[in-house]
Order: structure tokens, then C-alpha cells, then sequence
């Protein structure tokens, strides 16, 4: 009997593409794995009723060619930094040397269990105590906790560590954390979780925190003052002095969101400015690879006085005449008025071993040169985007700049056609409406991995969507057309979630 | 500072003379003048750190700090308390190695990220498919931050403040708990399986969460303690151990609304604890309920199929303070390595891995029994691949004569089970590595020295 | 209504519309038909229509709607509930804005659309029939005095 396949020819890659999912690719039988028979004699099993059903367990059946081949092509549906321009602000997209996925892999490294005796794991531990050594001086703030596993917890962590000081203190009774309106959701969201009330603080003209609205919010009641440092608009704080000591003074603490750490490496420390807590994304500043989402690592970095606070565990370093010791050991240790743990072992310790590496790498003058340059390109772009785009704020940036689409937008086509057109050039999307009070915003951050070449590219393109906009703006209305789908029924997505594989979907 | 030779640097590509092109361009004198904000007194500070070093150097250092720590890969290793060594086949190595997929952002452009979320509803299917769930998140960071997320879940869902775990849980699913709830206006307590199977629960409970296989690696009645839940009006949360599935009942099977895990067995290395990826499920009417990323199926303006967050609103960049979780990652990366392994294993090999495991750790506990002075598994309860075993001598004094014959023993628990030992078997021990075990419990046991 | 983010920035409100439909967005197209006279009007957008006495019909605004986009679900109130003049009674979900709903009026929730659990959709097409919300058993009449005619209400909106 002959095989009841059709076959057409397609023009365009998108429609050759077989998207089925495995289990529509599945085949009773199939395999893509040999699994040894028992070399142990085999046990009575308990009794029925904690016991599964073998066809209870539904998973594809498919050869291993199947499977390579299925992860290939979707891998291949993907924008990357490997394959594409990625300069989606806030996120410092920057080349993920390879070397450190290459060190994470060491067996010394991924072959070890969290719950080994200190003594059998000295290597990770002085990779982790070495780590925070060079974040504790890069950021100017001494007490690193290495335990947080995204910078979402990392912010988290530091919170708890402010409720903790203060409440040592005696001043437990405060319980509002202002945040300037142009803050990460994550700022908001981690307050409410560390029971903090959110008062939100003004932006003023210029980009800066409205020093006046801040002063007359400042009080008694204040935890904590979280600034992201330079600001989500790319702009560093000019009055930050004068704002650290306005929260001092009502005796608050101030939190540096260390998102956009990547601009200030070697120009100035946190801690120098008076900045108490900070936190730093090592998946953004120190290259470990975004992964499409995760994993990540959010240490938190914290003053001489605050490092008791620190989440469990950190690495201490003791002299040691044991054997084979080199004169010290290192040890897991939790601070003694630790908040506690944050997660269930020592936080994201294979990021931990690439973000190591990357600095390593880099060195000081290295890590200084990353911000330089990072600065650099991201004001080349802005000088020569800048008569087509309006600025946020017209002034010199940092490592990123917010252009806003006000103008294209009055001409018909929003940002967020804008950046689906830019698609279609093979560049990422910059981030769009953010920071919220930005209309229209298209944050662009090009980081210091990106040639000349490719940002000169970069403008021209973002100067041809501008005069699409005016000869052909259907073109840009619905971009992108060169992609595996076109735009996406996120409505219905969103009412009818269908959330997982099922027979008859 | 030698500008030549770091704008050589492999990783930054302007030159010298670029940089000047550009800084025209930018219209200023120097690099000096797109810094002036920052206060000139705190402006480039002494970086205390070494020069940039050559990939060369830096290899070799970073093995040698490798080379430090004794590997479960290259020794018999009976630890697992939460991190378990299981066989990984070779296409998750394979797969990991493709930058679109590992140097890609979050897939909020969902036209260019089709590869991550379609991989990432595949993880969804598996996940909700092994749970016998109704719907799985994209992914959490790690097993304990799903559990206590579930823990506040359930406190939203019932509108009620008290999360009561079995107390035969992992005492890190309380401190992680904990941490996660201290400013929640809910509390975390303790509760014996005794109380639970007789009732008496508080009414104010949000939820029974407990631990199957739990800390000590026993199999607990799923289906009575979430019965005895739902007959308090609180919800029933379980958390598990993945590979056990393969052959023990899911929660979905137990009527559990809410149920959690530590992905890491799934494929992903022990790596000293992480990166981990925490799995998180529950019944459809709680969706609006989830912490963290979902991904959703649907259609594009041509009709074709395609993927693409959804749900949102619940996440911390729409509601912001109000939202269900401040989380903004799914560990996708980890959440791949989930998908491709159990795209590999498929039923059968998940199956087989289940019962290798539970079989060869059968046989280690039979073979302690049969030992002068050890007691394996002493509460005669079933179990799946742990067990606590009691010994003749403190297990701290086991455990550095193991180490010294090249072992990496059982997790020390004196602390809970006097003179107790946590063994751990998977499909990794051979029958020649449990034997050797069981030879150097014999003699260290009997006080001889290694 | 409150929007708990910038309605402005919310892009789905043009995601699938086509070049002649943005064209057309901010011409006065028939705009007295938008706030039908009938109606009662609060300045979060709510509307109230009075039914048979005291059962007051509750929904939101073509401005509301329109400014929301695709509306994805609505948290609807229980039965029986009580809701008071100017309070949260529930939230509305567009695909990525969040707004809470304000009741137009106080009293005992007596019915709710629960055709807008499968079909939230009704809220953008058909704002002031289908796509009703909730029904309330009025407390007091003279809270009606509260909200605005179809014309003030427009007032606000220029």
C-alpha cells in the first residue's frame, strides 16, 4: 500500500517548515534512548495503589535523529546575539564568550553535588569567594551574596536585607519604598512582596528623580529609596549625592537596581556615591547567556555594616593547616543575622563559574573598557538618530538610548510597528513602551560587543523604516513578513488559553 | 592604561581611531566629556583587579580550580537530598549547543523567538503530561522557590493565611518558604501526617503542602492527605521528584491542585546546585493564579499556527506591585534541557530510569541490613531511591573515611534520625559501585581505618 | 476605571488594525451614537442603565473599551455580593493592561454576564448590550445624581 503523503512545493521557508509538535510526531515504538537492563536483583514492588500505570504516562515516542532534527529547526525560528543584532535596551544583549559555557562544563564543575563536604569542593568555592572579592570591588560595595538566582531575587534579597538593618535598629515600623516612575516592574512588585508600600517619585524634565518631590516624600516612614543607576531613560543621576543624603538624613537606606551596571564598570562605584545595597545582573553586565529566559544570577552586593544580613550561604575564607590546604580553606558560611535562604542551595553556581571566567577575561582595564565603549556606541547611535527620532531626554547618554517615536507615530505608525519592521532587517526589536513614561519609546542599548560596522548599519536601516513610513507605510503597518509567522492572535491566545499539547487541539 | 592593547580585545572591537571617528561624530573632545553627571571626585576610581588575561590563561586557571573538587562524575556518589545524578542523553548536550537558543532574550517578539516558545510549550506539555496536571508555567528558578510559590498560591486562591507543611519535608522547602512569605501576612507552620489523616486541621489552612517522595525518600498517600485538605476546604500542595513518576502515582491522579518539583533530574547537571529549573503545575481554574511565564498557543494573520507568551497581566511588568510573583524569568534555558530529555527518554525511558533507580537502591538497603550494626530504612515504610539507614559509628566519621577511599557517601543526618544517613541510589551506581559501598561500610563501620 | 498602566502605551489597541482603519482613528465618526443617552456615566467609564426601578445595568464606556483594546477577562462579581458607589468591584484584562472596575452605584449584586467568561470579546463589540457586566439592586436613587449625562460625559472625554 503506498504512503498517503502529499507533496507540494512552497515558496516561501516559513511554509516548508513542519512545525508539528513531538507528539504529533509520534510513533508507538519509536525510541530515542536504550536504557540498560538491571544489574541488581529486583525488589518487591509496594502496593498497587501508589503505583502508575504505564499508558498513564504520556510522552512522544520518536527516534533520536527525530529529535535532533525537530530542536535544530526550531532553534533556527530563533533571533540570537550568535546570529543577530540585539540591541534591546535595558538588557545589555552583549556577546556571550563561549569560553565560559566551555569552563561551566568542566566535569570538576557540573559533575558536583550541592550538599558535598566543603572539603571535597575547594575549587567552587574559591570560584565563589574569589567572585565576590571582584564584584565587592567593582561595585564598591563589600558584602557580596552570591545566592540569588535572578536579579528579580537579587532585589528581593536586598530588600529583606534593608527590613532586617532597619528592624535591628528598632525602626521596624517602616514600610514604604519609593521608586521613581520610570522603574523595572520588578521594583514595584519585589517591594510588595517584602510587605513595603509603594510610593511612586517624579521625573523631572531633564530625566533625573525630581529632587523636590523626593524631599517632601522622604520621611519617617521611609525603608528604602530604589534607584536604578543609570536611570531605565540611560541617563545618570547628576544630583545622586544629594539624593542619598536626603534618604539618609530621614533615615532610609538606598537600593541601586544594578541593571545597567554595564555603564558605570571602572567610572565610578556605587559605593563610593553612598549607595547602601545594590544588586547586578550577571547576565547582563558579566555575559553569561540570557538562555531565551533564564537562568540567570542576581547577587546582591551590600556596605561593610549590612553584610550580616547577607542570604545564606556565602564563601569564607579561614586559615587552614590541613593537607593539601595551601595555608586556607573555604567554607559555606551563613552570616549570622542572615535573612535566611532564598532558594534551595548556593544560587546559580554554573552562571557563577561563566561570569568568573568573563572577568577574568576582561581584567580591570578590561571591564573599564566595557563601559567606555558601551557608552560610546550607544551616544553614536543617538547623535545620528536624533534629527529622524526624538530623544527622551536630549542629552548625552549613558549605554543606552531611549528615542521616542512620537513623530513617526503622528505620521500612522506606532513603535511598535517600528521595531516588527526592523525584524525584517534581521535586527531585534529595541524595547518598546518603556520606560512607560516615554511615549512611544524605543530603547536601544548596543553594548560594547558590536562593531562600528554593524551600528553604522543599524542607523541606516532605522533611517530607511523612516522613509517607509512616508512612501510605503502599509510595509511597516504589517511587519514583519519575512519571519516563520506573521503577527500573532494574542487576544485569543489570551482568552482560550491552550497551554500544553492535547489529542484533539 | 595601554588603550592599544585593549581595544584589541577579542571582545570589544573599536580601535583607537574608531573610537576618535565616533566621539566626532558624537561631537566631543574626548571620552571624558559623556561622563561629566557622574561626580567628579567618585570618577574612575582604582579598579584592585588583575589585568585582561588570554583565553589561553584563563582556561588553564579555571581548570585547575576544576581540577580541586572531587566529581560525582568520576567516583561512586550516594548523595541526592534534592539533587539527584541521573542519566543525561547525549542530544541534551547536543541541543545546548545552539546559540539561538542560548543567546536569545526573554520572547517578548514572538515572530523572531518561535524556536524558544515553541520549545517552551513542548516543556509545558511535558511537565503537565509526567504531573498528570492540567497545566504547567514555563518554569521557575528551582524547585524550593516553585514550592513556597505554590504556598502563597494557595493562600490567594483560598483567601486564607496559614500554610501548613507536612513535617516530613525537606527542612529547606520551610526556609525557602520562609523567606518568600515573611511579608506576606501569612505563616508557615509545621503539621504531622497524624493530624492530617485525623482532621484536625485548622479551618483558616490556605493549603496541606507536603513532600512526596519525602525528605527521608518515603512515598506518602498523595490521595488521603489531599482528601483530608479538601475536607478542610484548603487546597491540597505536593511537591515531588520528578523520575519518581515514571512509576509512582502522580499528584494529578490524587486530586492535588497545586504541585511542584525540582526539574534538575530531568537532564540538567548537579552543577554545585544550580543553574536548577523549578516545575510548577496546577489545575486549569487556578490559571489566573500562576506565578511566573506561560506560553500559550494560537494563530498568526495567515491562519498559521504559532506561539507566544500569554497571560500576562499576572506578571510583574503589567500589574507591577500588584502581581502574582515578582519573577521575570521561566529558567528557559534549563526548562530546554527538561524538553529534550524528555523528548529522548519518552515513556519507556523515563520508566526504566524510575525503577533502576528504586530497584538498585533496594539493593543497597538489603545489603546495609545485612551489615553488624546498621539498620536501613527503619521505619519499614515504602520508598522510592532514598532511604535513611542508621549506623554503628557517627556518619561524619563514615563519610571522611569514604572520602578518603574515593566515595562520596550519604548525606549526614544526625541531626533528625540519630546516627542517620541519607542514601541516595540512581541508575548511575552499578552493582560494582554499591558493592564497594557496601565493602567500605563494612570495615568502617567495625572502627577500621581507611 | 483605573488603568493600572499608561492606556496610551498599551500597543494591542493597533496590533491588527489595518492602514485605512488608523487613518480613520480620531475623526469624529457618529460619536453622540459612542454614549447613548439613556445611559448614566462615571469618570472611571463606567456606564449605569436603570432597569425595571432599582436594578441598575453596569458596563464600561466605548471609551473605555476602545482605549483598553482587546479585552481578554473580566473578573466578574459574585452574586449576592455587596458594591458600593465608586468602589473596586472587579478587574478587567486587556492583553497587557490591567484596569480595576468601579461600581457607577451602590447595592446587592443580583446578576452578572457570565457569557463574558467564554466570550470577554462581547466588552469591545458590543459595550452597552452584550456586553453588560453586572446587574444591582439599587440602594438609593438619589446616587444616581452622581453620575453624568451622556454630554458631560463626553465633556470629559475631549
Amino acid at each position: 500500500m503506498s504512503n498517503p503523503v502529499t507533496v507540494t512545493p512552497n515558496s516561501s521557508i516559513a511554509d516548508m517548515q513542519d512545525r508539528r509538535l513531538l507528539m504529533d510526531r509520534s510513533v508507538t515504538g519509536h525510541r530515542a534512548v536504550q536504557m540498560p537492563e538491571p544489574d541488581v536483583p529486583i525488589s518487591d514492588l509496594p502496593d498497587d495503589n501508589l503505583l502508575r500505570d504505564a499508558d498513564n504516562l504520556q510522552l512522544p515516542e520518536v527516534d533520536q535523529l527525530e529529535v535532533i532534527r525537530y530542536f535544530t529547526l526550531l532553534s533556527r525560528l530563533n533571533f540570537s546575539i550568535d546570529t543577530n543584532f540585539y540591541p534591546l535596551g535595558s538588557c545589555t544583549m552583549k556577546y556571550n564568550p563561549k569560553l565560559n559555557d566551555q569552563m561551566a562544563g568542566l566535569g570538576g564543575f557540573a559533575n558536583i553535588h550541592p550538599l558535598q563536604d566543603d572539603t571535597t569542593v575547594q575549587g567552587a568555592l574559591e570560584v565563589i569567594y574569589q567572585l565576590q572579592q571582584w564584584l565587592g570591588e567593582a561595585t564598591g560595595l563589600p558584602g557580596v551574596g552570591l545566592a540569588p538566582l535572578a536579579g528579580a531575587q537579587g532585589e528581593y534579597a536586598g530588600l529583606l536585607i534593608a527590613r532586617a538593618a532597619l528592624d535591628a535598629r528598632g525602626e521596624s515600623h517602616r514600610n514604604v519604598a519609593l521608586i521613581p516612575d520610570s522603574a523595572h516592574g520588578t521594583n514595584p512588585a519585589s517591594a510588595a512582596m517584602a510587605g513595603l508600600d509603594v510610593v511612586t517619585v517624579k521625573t523631572d524634565e531633564h530625566g533625573n528623580v525630581d529632587v523636590d518631590d523626593l524631599w517632601q516624600k522622604a520621611d519617617e516612614n521611609t525603608c528604602v529609596f530604589m534607584l536604578t543607576i543609570p536611570s531605565t531613560l540611560g541617563l545618570f543621576e547628576p544630583n545622586i549625592i544629594e539624593i542619598n543624603n536626603i534618604i539618609h538624613e530621614a533615615g532610609g537606606l538606598v537600593y541601586a537596581d544594578g541593571a545597567n551596571l554595564n555603564a558605570l564598570l571602572g567610572l565610578v562605584k556605587l559605593g563610593d556615591l553612598g549607595i547602601d545595597i545594590c544588586h547586578s545582573n550577571l547576565h547582563k553586565t558579566f555575559s553569561t547567556p540570557h538562555g531565551g529566559g533564564g537562568p540567570g544570577a542576581g547577587p546582591v552586593m551590600v556596605s561593610r555594616d549590612l553584610t550580616d544580613f547577607l542570604p545564606e550561604p556565602v564563601v569564607v575564607r579561614a586559615t587552614s593547616s590541613a593537607p593539601g590546604s595551601q595555608g586556607h580553606r573555604y567554607h559555606l558560611y551563613r552570616p549570622i543575622e542572615s535573612i535566611g535562604k532564598i532558594n534551595g542551595f548556593h544560587g546559580s553556581f554554573s552562571i557563577l563559574v561563566r561570569a568568573y571566567t568573563y572577568m577574568q577575561s576582561l581584567g580591570g582595564d578590561g571591564l573599564r573598557s566595557v563601559s567606555e565603549n558601551a557608552i560610546i556606541n550607544a551616544n553614536y547611535i543617538q547623535a545620528q538618530l536624533k534629527d529622524r527620532f526624538d530623544l527622551a531626554v536630549d542629552r548625552i547618554c549613558m549605554h543606552e538610548t531611549v528615542l521616542s517615536g512620537k513623530r513617526q507615530a503622528d505620521r500612522g505608525v506606532p513603535a511598535l510597528n517600528i521595531a516588527k519592521r526592523l525584524l525584517d532587517y534581521g535586527i531585534h526589536a529595541p524595547t518598546m513602551y518603556f520606560p512607560l513614561i516615554v511615549p512611544e519609546a524605543l530603547m536601544v542599548e548596543p553594548t560594547e560587543t558590536e562593531s562600528k560596522e554593524t551600528l553604522d548599519r543599524f542607523i541606516a536601516v532605522m533611517q530607511t523604516i523612516d522613509n517607509e513610513i512616508d512612501n510605503t507605510p502599509e510595509t511597516v503597518l504589517n511587519a514583519p513578513h519575512t519571519l516563520p509567522n506573521t503577527r500573532l492572535d494574542e487576544a485569543t491566545a489570551a482568552r482560550r488559553p491552550i497551554l500544553r499539547w492535547t489529542e484533539n487541539q | 592604561m595601554n588603550t592599544e592593547a585593549i581595544s584589541a580585545h577579542p571582545f570589544i572591537p573599536n580601535t583607537p581611531s574608531e573610537r576618535e571617528q565616533m566621539l566626532a561624530t558624537i561631537g566631543v573632545e574626548n571620552f571624558d566629556a559623556l561622563i561629566t553627571d557622574i561626580p567628579e571626585e567618585h570618577r574612575n576610581p582604582p579598579l584592585d583587579l588583575p589585568n585582561t588575561a588570554s583565553e589561553l590563561e584563563v582556561a588553564a586557571r579555571m581548570q585547575a580550580l576544576a581540577a580541586l573538587n572531587q566529581d560525582a562524575g568520576s567516583r561512586p556518589s550516594f548523595l541526592g537530598a534534592g539533587a539527584y545524578r541521573h542519566f543525561i542523553p547525549s542530544t541534551v548536550g547536543a541541543v545546548l549547543q545552539r546559540g539561538e537558543f542560548v543567546t536569545s532574550y526573554t520572547p517578548y517578539q514572538p515572530e523572531a523567538a518561535q524556536g524558544t516558545l515553541q520549545t517552551g510549550f513542548e516543556f509545558q506539555s511535558a511537565v503537565a503530561q509526567i504531573f498528570g496536571m492540567e497545566v504547567a508555567n514555563a518554569g521557575m528558578y528551582d524547585g524550593p522557590t516553585a514550592f513556597a510559590e505554590a504556598g502563597l498560591m494557595a493562600a490567594r486562591v483560598s483567601r486564607r493565611n496559614r500554610i501548613l507543611i507536612l513535617d516530613s519535608a525537606d527542612k529547606r522547602l520551610f526556609e525557602v518558604a520562609d523567606a518568600y512569605s515573611r511579608y506576606q501576612n501569612v505563616t508557615i507552620e509545621p503539621i504531622s501526617l497524624n493530624r492530617v489523616l485525623n482532621g484536625d486541621i485548622p479551618d483558616d489552612a490556605a493549603c496541606i503542602a507536603f513532600q512526596s517522595p519525602n525528605f527521608l525518600g518515603q512515598i506518602e498517600d498523595a490521595q488521603a492527605i489531599s482528601d483530608a485538605a479538601h475536607a478542610a476546604g484548603a487546597l491540597s500542595v505536593m511537591h515531588t521528584y520528578p523520575i519518581a513518576l515514571g512509576m509512582f502515582k502522580a499528584p494529578g491522579q490524587c486530586d492535588v491542585d497545586i504541585a511542584t518539583a525540582e526539574g534538575q533530574p530531568l537532564g540538567v547537571p548537579l552543577t554545585y546546585g544550580g543553574a536548577y529549573v523549578g516545575l510548577f503545575t496546577a489545575k486549569q481554574r487556578f490559571i489566573r493564579q500562576l506565578p511566573g511565564r506561560i506560553i500559550g498557543k494560537t494563530t498568526d494573520t495567515q491562519g498559521r499556527t504559532g506561539y507566544t507568551l500569554t497571560l500576562q497581566t499576572r506578571e510583574q511588568h503589567i500589574r507591577r506591585e500588584r502581581a502574582t510573583s515578582n519573577i521575570c524569568t521561566s529558567t528557559q534555558l534549563i526548562g530546554l534541557m527538561v524538553a529534550v530529555y524528555c523528548a529522548t527518554m519518552g515513556p519507556s525511558g523515563l520508566r526504566k530510569a524510575a525503577e533502576l533507580s528504586y530497584h538498585k537502591a533496594h539493593y543497597l538497603a538489603g545489603q546495609i541490613n545485612a551489615l553488624e550494626g546498621w539498620n536501613a530504612n527503619p521505619d519499614s515504610r515504602p520508598f522510592f531511591n532514598e532511604f535513611p539507614a542508621t549506623s554503628p559509628i557517627p556518619p561524619s566519621e563514615i563519610n571522611r573515611q569514604l572520602i578518603q577511599r574515593g566515595i562520596i557517601g550519604g548525606l549526614d543526618i544526625s541531626d533528625t534520625v540519630p546516627n542517620g544517613i541519607l542514601f541516595c541510589v540512581t541508575e548511575m551506581n552499578s552493582r560494582q559501585d554499591i558493592d564497594r559501598l557496601v565493602d567500605a561500610l563494612a570495615e568502617t563501620g567495625n572502627g577500621g581505618a581507611a | 476605571m483605573i488603568f493600572l498602566t499608561t492606556p496610551t502605551i498599551n500597543p494591542q489597541r493597533i496590533r491588527f488594525v489595518r492602514v485605512d482603519a488608523v487613518i480613520k482613528t480620531g475623526t469624529d465618526g457618529g460619536k453622540t451614537a459612542l454614549y447613548p443617552d439613556d445611559l448614566k456615566y462615571s469618570d472611571e467609564h463606567e456606564w449605569a442603565r436603570i432597569n425595571d426601578g432599582d436594578i441598575v445595568e453596569v458596563g464600561i464606556t466605548h471609551y473605555a473599551q476602545d482605549t483598553l483594546g482587546d479585552v481578554v477577562f473580566v473578573e466578574l462579581p459574585e452574586i449576592g455580593s455587596r458594591v458600593d458607589q465608586f468602589d473596586k468591584f472587579g478587574e478587567i484584562e486587556s492583553v497587557k493592561a490591567v484596569s480595576d472596575l468601579f461600581s457607577p452605584v451602590s447595592g446587592t449584586v443580583t446578576s452578572v454576564n457570565e457569557e463574558l467568561e467564554q466570550s470577554p470579546e462581547l466588552v469591545n463589540s458590543d459595550p452597552y448590550g452584550d456586553g453588560w457586566i453586572m446587574e444591582v439592586k439599587l440602594d438609593d436613587p438619589a446616587e444616581l445624581d452622581e453620575l453624568m449625562d451622556a454630554e458631560t460625559y463626553q465633556g470629559i472625554l475631549e
